[in-house]
């Protein structure tokens, strides 16, 4: 029997996602075998761009508002606190602290001048706004220019992260996977505030915005209030990210070039093929293009090919556009529809 | 209660509302008529916040609406629209509860447990403005699955969870049927005993001559009658610009 009124999702059902996610990056070392170190490398990097993403789909899957400069929020995360270290001798924390904060009123400035656009005028502005902060930090002395910053210090969690093993319960863990550790506990907590927010009346809104701006204003939504804020939290988000890049996978030495025009690019196609308005898409999404990004790097340089990233923009050009044929939802719905179809032919 | 005086609304040399004046009292259902043109959606437009005034002004309870629609609907003006606008991937019941968005939203997201209560007394408000409205076995349907008959009914539903004191209805009859028709006025005059003051623009002179206490005429943006349908029904200058007869 049905009941009288519907009752609201049970509050655990949100963390069984992140929790499966937790085990399996916690198991990954104890199943790899032989020597992962590269796989581990891959592991840090997805769990950046998933935290990026994640962000990125609030804003574009959920709030329905494009960005196509994310790149360069995540560039501010990792060159605001390099460049208070190297140039004005903050502390580590400190720096880290003030570049996250800085990235916050940064895309506050931004935001609020440029949320009142609309569609294209918007992806433009964004876009804009990406290739000036992307092109800044590479021409820029104080950011070292095309030559990067070298020799900034890492984060070491009061030296957990500097040790070539720690030992717990007899196991032991090197280095390089209490980092994957350490950056996938961040994408845990993203993914677990990001389900919550999607979940609150606050997400409610967000898609009513998504849905049909006007009607959300005309049920008392101040729509440019909250984009303004979804847009400071998506690029708080990728500044986290850009610490984590800097910090700890880059190890202290950063270069311009992960902050490209390509990585604007990039950033929206993870979000599009994971499936607009889906977090666990956004994830899928992350690591699927960054793995093929290796993977195609890798047979590339099998194959005796020296610069693999022509190629690659085809690869990934062909796929976003079958994607957007096939399935304009996405990669992850559009699976779970031919699923779900698969089983209903099956059944008659 | 709602006061409007000499509002004037220009599109470039066009004058879509030309130095409109009319008092609305509490609890009163007005009808504003007109032929096609005559500047109805934008009168409301501005009522509702969704244009600023080029002159003139409305106020609301003694107090100048600023032109702005969301803190209109904060200060309890809800509205429709002429072409329906339900939040299509949401469910009726998402739908209705949009109209509840208040509380911190970075809290909220940190500590679910803050909203919990409130939002399942919520849901259940929403389930019961649905059934008042006959929707109750459709709240669970994506809104944009449902029938337009059905669409109208959700979108006045959603309003009314705003607890207006004023509800504008933009020709909430369009688009229905015979049968949908006589349940809107049966709804509609719901609404009314309840305590809300409606305000409705309409075509359907069956419905706004059966329903409304009081009708204002609208021609070429400018208010040419105002007063109880029977009266209205026969004026000369009414009949002239709805038949065009000389």
């Amino acid at each position: 029997m049905m009941a009288k009124y519907p009752r609201s999702k049970p509050l655990w059902k949100l963390y069984i996602g992140p929790m499966i996610m937790a085990l399996a990056v916690a198991a990954f070392p104890m199943i790899a075998r032989g020597d992962y170190s590269y796989l581990l490398d891959l592991g840090r990097l997805c769990g950046i761009y998933v935290i990026i993403v994640c962000g990125l789909t609030l804003l574009m899957g959920y709030t329905g508002q494009i960005s196509l400069g994310h790149a360069g929020f995540y560039a501010l995360g990792a060159y605001i606190p390099a460049v208070l270290i190297s140039a004005f001798h903050w502390p580590l924390w400190a720096a880290v602290i003030g570049g996250i904060l800085g990235t916050a009123v940064i895309s506050l400035l931004i935001g609020s001048s440029i949320l009142r656009l609309q569609g294209n005028h918007l992806a433009l502005a964004t876009l804009a706004v990406g290739i000036i902060i992307g092109e800044g930090v590479s021409k820029l002395a104080i950011t070292g220019g095309a030559d990067g910053l070298f020799g900034l210090p890492q984060i070491t969690l009061f030296g957990l992260l500097t040790r070539p093993e720690v030992r717990v319960l007899g196991i032991k863990i090197s280095q390089g996977v209490l980092q994957l550790y350490f950056i996938w506990a961040v994408v845990v907590a993203c993914i677990v505030w990001a389900v919550q927010l999607i979940e609150s009346p606050g997400g409610r809104s967000l898609r009513a915005i998504h849905g049909d701006e006007q009607a959300a204003e005309s049920l008392g939504i101040n729509t440019f209030a909250l984009k303004v804020k979804v847009f400071v939290a998506s690029c708080v988000l990728a500044a986290i990210a850009g610490v984590l890049f800097a910090f700890v996978h880059a190890e202290g030495n950063l270069l311009p070039e992960e902050f490209g025009l390509m990585m604007n690019v990039q950033l929206v196609m993870m979000v599009v093929i994971g499936g607009m308005g889906s977090i666990w898409g956004s994830v899928a999404g992350g690591v699927i293009l960054t793995v093929l990004h290796e993977v195609i790097a890798l047979i590339g340089s099998a194959a005796g090919a020296a610069d693999t990233s022509r190629i690659e923009h085809l690869i990934f050009g062909v796929m976003l556009a079958l994607i957007l044929i096939l399935s304009p939802s996405g990669l992850i719905p559009g699976l779970k529809r031919a699923t779900t179809r698969i089983i209903e032919l099956r059944s008659k | 209660m709602l006061e409007v005086k000499n509002l004037t609304k220009s599109f470039g040399g066009l004058r879509a509302v030309d130095d409109v004046s009319f008092t609305i009292d509490e609890g009163s259902l007005t009808a504003i008529i007109g032929p096609n043109g005559a500047g109805k959606t934008t009168l409301f437009n501005l009522i509702a916040g969704a244009l600023p005034p080029t002159g003139g002004s409305v106020k609301f309870m003694g107090k100048i609406l600023p032109p702005s629609p969301h803190k209109a609907a904060k200060r309890g003006i809800a509205r429709t629209f002429q072409n329906v606008k339900l939040f299509h991937e949401m469910t009726l019941l998402e739908n209705v509860m949009c109209a509840w968005n208040s509380g911190p939203f970075l809290l909220d997201s940190i500590l679910p447990k803050r909203y919990r209560e409130t939002e399942r007394l919520r849901m259940k408000h929403a389930c019961y403005l649905l059934e008042d409205m006959g929707l109750g076995a459709d709240r669970d349907t994506r809104a944009g699955d449902l029938p337009f008959g059905k669409q109208r009914l959700a979108e006045i539903a959603r309003a009314m969870a705003l607890k207006p004191s004023v509800l504008l209805l933009d020709e909430p009859a369009a688009g229905l049927n015979r049968t949908e028709g006589a349940s809107l006025a049966k709804i509609i005059r719901h609404i009314v005993s309840s305590g809300v003051t409606v305000l409705l623009v309409e075509h359907d002179m069956q419905l706004v001559m059966n329903l409304a206490e009081r009708v204002i005429v609208l021609e070429s943006g400018a208010l040419i009658a105002d007063g109880p349908p029977s009266v209205v029904s026969r004026d000369p200058r009414v009949i002239q610009a709805y038949l065009g007869v000389a």
